[in-house]
């Protein structure tokens, strides 16, 4: 008996508080959240179970194809960049760069975006891309006589992708710069006697190393993107008339403008199942379980 | 390890002493009568217009004085309670804290909440104000409608503003009018002499004559303005008997077209509903546009911030000067001209422990002085007459001359859902404006949408 | 990170074009870390010349220094008729809880990181499983939710609660990070260290979690990060006179679209910004000095 207490007490103490914690506050909402989807509940808190209801709503809703084909753009094309800028970014500021200064100094550059609020964040976007002859854009193009033109209005995805991306990129440039800084040096000196080239080195030594973090920050990135609404509200407010509206949105105006709770928490459901079904597919893809590999102490 | 326990005690006791000082926070709730018979009455309000709430404080030091007259041993105070966030954050948070018995006693918010607030149980109905003394000399009596809901009365009201038609003196100058005929144009308007059409005729006219560069400019966000248009055709969007929003056709399309038409014939900027409302003020203040579909607050705002390329910050003076404000023109020739209003109200919760205090705090609130001072603080009108009478209140630039498009006012529907309605509206203008889909197709497909959205709460009127 | 550059023994023909074939991939990369990082860097002078400037003709331009956008920095503002608190209390208050956060987040995420990645028990692959597929709930949806949790538990409107709801919505990410950079760690240390007779407890906190100091910063990084901005979580549970941080404070100011004072708000911006970037380099600095020695992988 005393030495199944003791195996348990270390793993307890150590994952105690992370389970309790997740427990109260993030899976049971969750549970709440999934039950209050099959309800009615709206400004006066009360709730009616009325089963399917939202969910037919949501799919007869004139719009909803074009948010889902929204959702599928935005977040395909901002995983992408992302990632792959994100990886280039690590891999040029870790790696290419020399002096660990400037290395510093562009990684730097490159979290501003994500640490200004998002207010502003927004607004700068907005004041560079205004379709008024005020607008930072148009203000160069007047320079040189060129007619001012509306950018957010027409190409309203454009916007929102670069905007999520520029944020999203430094993400994956810090998890990656951190695995890429966790290389024991001797492999780089081993390699660079041996004539190896930059091209495998990289691919040799550093890629099989953020194998991990490659996988994590890829499923982690399309988890985010899929609920993802905050900088689109800001600049584009899925507009206009929806072109930019993605599922995430969506379901943050029907919940807290409309102030239909059961409605919102349906079309988050939708959300959860959609961003399921793609970790599944990514998991077996990135074979994950080799990964989870079992503890080798014990 | 020693550092690690120092550490380990520094953080759980820094946790604690936090988790305690909630804790504590959380003894008060409203309106618990603590020692020497003292009774806390919390009122809460949005946005930086704080005399909303302080007034609150300052009526409570005259109720003490009667109440000590009366004999009473009773002392009140109010506790301001300042929000700042979105709209929907403030309603979402009274909503939250009514569950947990935290909420204010007295909120204010705009009329249009009292909706869902009649409907959710969240607040107690207040008819009795309306046969008060204090209220009964309202400005004008249809400033009532806006706080009846399912006919009984919700709130106090206690603000409201106008959303005029500004125009550009100037402009009209170059165009050739007298001095009397720019300044006679508000009592034309008024008289239903001088119509829509009339109006975006003189739009043309001066964009054709290269006088201003745009003809009309509105809001380029989704809001109440939009609304009085369809009032302003002869439309209803809010049946009170059946408590179901409208759908009122006829009007709609005759909404949708006018606006179809000034983008049409290029009186709008192309890209109207995407601009920054800072570059709004810009094109507005530096004489871009003859006409402007405004709020009586932009003054305010153009003295708040550099939108004049040469002045910078202009001041009430400045804008008398070089704007005149009228109403919506009618749509018909000897019509009556419209304009909305959304004016905040005061409602009184459901759980409050002290219903009859509040409601006299309500009546102390209106006191002259007090209106007086948040009317001129925030640039807002009063709602009883005898400040409106006031020479203070008189001498408010641009406030006292515009008090009578009261009259005429109309306000949104108290219906909870009808924020879906107005989006949808905005929707369709926004596209028939950037011409995306002709005024048939945009009216369709708001049907469509709003009979998905709204479902029975719909009445679909040819 | 250097590599050993042109220390190389030349084979005949030390040409300029073979010294230019070694470089090329550095001036490659500075190039395109140079062309991308342009408009970041570019978007934020702006902000920092509109804040001293007291116009800007085109948006661009800027005509006339001035510093009264910065009075906030000696003077409560005042905005719309109504005195704001001073600036200094609301970056102590954010401060503070940023810095509870971090602390919070990282301490049972290097204890449930360690758990998960080298101790044995029941249920730890579906821990892992759970805990990333709940990233796909925003905490928008689960907001009301967690309201009744919190109600509950007696918990609403109270500071503690709000940092508890947070670090329980961000302890998921920053465990699969950490625990990703604890799987990397060699088991030589280890063993060497239960061999010499050292608890798990010492092992784990004398030899492995230095291994993972940049996994540590990165995750302060984002714990710190997001402390700082919230503003949601605290305006929805706290009803009560609450104390202002920065991001509420900034959220006051840009409440009403139409009373947005530019030049303040770029300013206030760039004040938000430099607790951040101090955080962010100071970690960067003394956490990513990277590991020494140690086969990985064994």
């Amino acid at each position: 008996m005393k030495t199944v207490i003791n195996k348990w007490k270390l793993p307890a103490v150590m994952l105690g508080p992370f389970l309790i914690l997740i427990f109260l506050f993030f899976f049971v909402p969750v549970i709440l959240t999934g039950i209050l989807a099959f309800t009615n509940m709206d400004s006066a808190m009360n709730w009616e179970f009325n089963r399917l209801l939202n969910f037919e709503k949501l799919f007869s809703d004139p719009d909803i194809s074009l948010i889902l084909r929204n959702t599928l753009l935005y977040v395909l094309f901002t995983l992408c960049i992302n990632v792959f800028f994100g990886l280039t970014l690590a891999l040029l500021t870790t790696y290419f760069m020399k002096k660990e200064q400037f290395s510093l100094l562009f990684r730097t550059i490159w979290m501003l975006p994500r640490m200004t609020p998002p207010v502003i964040y927004a607004l700068l976007w907005i004041w560079f891309f205004d379709p008024s002859e005020y607008g930072l854009l148009n203000g160069i193009r007047s320079l040189f006589g060129l007619p001012p033109v509306n950018i957010i209005g027409t190409e309203p995805m454009l916007i929102i992708i670069l905007a999520n991306g520029v944020i999203g990129a430094s993400f994956g440039m810090i998890i990656f710069s951190s695995a890429i800084k966790s290389i024991p040096e001797d492999l780089f000196y081993a390699a660079n006697i041996d004539g190896a080239s930059h091209w495998s080195i990289i691919k040799d030594i550093i890629m099989p190393a953020i194998r991990w973090p490659f996988m994590f920050v890829t499923l982690w990135q399309l988890l985010s993107l899929l609920t993802s609404y905050e900088y689109i509200l800001l600049i584009t407010n899925g507009g206009p008339l929806n072109e930019s509206e993605v599922l995430a949105l969506y379901s943050y105006h029907k919940a807290f403008q409309s102030f239909e709770f059961g409605y919102g928490a349906a079309i988050s459901l939708v959300l959860v199942v959609i961003a399921l079904v793609c970790t599944l597919i990514l998991w077996k893809l990135f074979k994950v379980k080799d990964m989870i590999g079992p503890s080798r102490i014990d | 390890m020693k550092k690690l326990q120092v550490l380990l005690t520094v953080v759980i006791s820094a946790i604690l002493l936090v988790g305690c000082g909630g804790a504590d926070g959380e003894e008060s709730s409203g309106g618990q009568s603590g020692d020497d018979n003292k009774i806390v009455i919390k009122a809460q309000t949005l946005g930086s217009e704080v005399t909303r709430v302080d007034n609150l404080v300052e009526a409570a030091k005259v109720l003490n004085e009667e109440l000590k007259e009366e004999g009473e041993d009773i002392q009140v105070e109010v506790e301001p309670m300042y929000y700042d966030g979105s709209n929907e954050d403030y309603a979402k948070q009274f909503m939250l804290a009514h569950q947990a018995n935290k909420e204010p006693d007295i909120y204010a918010t705009g009329h249009e909440h009292i909706g869902w607030l009649a409907d959710g149980g969240y607040i107690l109905p207040l008819d009795e104000l309306k046969d008060s003394e204090v209220y009964s000399d309202i400005i004008y009596p249809n400033l009532w409608d806006s706080v009846t809901y399912k006919g009984q009365i919700w709130a106090a009201i206690q603000d409201i503003e106008s959303r005029p038609v500004f125009y550009n003196k100037d402009a009209l100058k170059e165009l050739g009018w007298s001095e009397d005929e720019i300044n006679s144009l508000p009592e034309r308007v008024k008289n239903g002499e001088f119509t829509l059409e009339d109006m975006t005729q003189l739009a043309e006219e001066a964009v054709e004559k290269g006088v201003t560069e745009y003809g009309i400019i509105h809001r380029p966000v989704e809001g109440p303005d939009f609304h009085y248009m369809a009032y302003n055709f002869g439309g209803t969007i809010y049946d009170a008997e059946e408590n179901k929003i409208v759908l009122d056709k006829e009007a709609t399309e005759k909404q949708l077209s006018y606006f179809a038409e000034i983008a049409d014939k290029g009186l709008i900027p192309d890209n109207l509903t995407q601009m920054e409302w800072s570059n709004i003020h810009r094109t507005v203040v530096n004489g871009k546009t003859l006409f402007y579909y405004g709020g009586i607050w932009n003054i305010f705002n153009w003295g708040e911030d550099d939108y004049h390329e040469e002045v910078g910050k202009v001041d009430g003076e400045w804008v008398r000067e070089h704007f005149g404000m009228m109403l919506v023109p009618a749509a018909e020739k000897g019509g009556k001209p419209v304009t909305l209003s959304h004016p905040y109200v005061y409602v009184v919760s459901s759980q409050t422990e002290h219903p009859e205090i509040v409601k006299r705090l309500l009546e102390l609130v209106a006191a002259p002085e007090l209106q007086l001072k948040h009317a001129i603080d925030t640039f807002h009108y009063p709602i009883t007459k005898d400040v409106a009478e006031m020479d203070e209140f008189k001498e408010a630039p641009s406030l006292a001359e515009t008090v009578y498009m009261l009259e005429y006012t109309t306000f949104l529907p108290n219906h909870e859902d009808f924020t879906t309605y107005s989006q949808a509206i905005y929707g369709a203008i926004q596209a028939v404006e950037l011409g995306k889909k002709t005024v048939e197709e945009a009216l369709a497909d708001m049907e469509t949408q709003l009979k998905n959205d709204l479902g029975d709460e719909l009445i679909v009127k040819e | 990170m250097e590599t050993a550059g042109k220390s190389v023994p030349t084979i005949p023909g030390n040409t300029f074009l073979y010294q230019l074939k070694r470089k090329l991939p550095y001036i490659i990369s500075y190039g395109i870390l140079a062309v991308t990082t342009l408009p970041v860097i570019f978007m934020y002078l702006w902000l920092i010349i509109q804040s001293f400037a007291s116009n800007m003709k085109y948006g661009l331009i800027p005509e006339g220094f001035s510093l009264e956008n910065w009075e906030f920095l000696w003077m409560n503002i005042v905005y719309k008729g109504a005195e704001l608190p001073s600036i200094w209390t609301a970056t102590w208050n954010s401060l503070f809880f940023a810095g509870m956060l971090t602390v919070l987040e990282v301490l049972i995420g290097v204890m449930a990181g360690y758990a998960l990645s080298r101790l044995t028990f029941p249920g730890r692959e579906q821990i892992l499983k759970i805990t990333m597929i709940l990233h796909a709930f925003p905490s928008i949806a689960l907001l009301i939710a967690t309201f009744y949790i919190l109600n509950f538990m007696s918990l609403y409107d109270s500071l503690f609660g709000v940092v508890l709801v947070k670090t329980a919505l961000q302890i998921p990410m920053t465990t699969w990070i950490i625990k990703g950079f604890f799987d990397d760690v060699s088991w030589d240390l280890e063993w060497a260290g239960l061999i010499d007779g050292c608890s798990r407890i010492k092992v784990w906190f004398r030899i492995v979690l230095p291994q993972v100091k940049p996994g540590i910063a990165s995750v302060s990084i984002f714990s710190f990060l997001s402390g700082w901005s919230e503003f949601l979580l605290l305006y929805t549970f706290i009803v009560s006179n609450e104390n202002v941080t920065l991001a509420s404070f900034l959220q006051r100011l840009t409440s009403d679209p139409n009373m947005v004072n530019y030049g303040v708000l770029s300013a206030i911006s760039i004040f938000y910004l430099i607790p951040v970037l101090v955080f962010f380099i100071f970690t960067q600095k003394s956490l990513m000095k990277a590991n020494v020695g140690g086969v990985k992988k064994v």
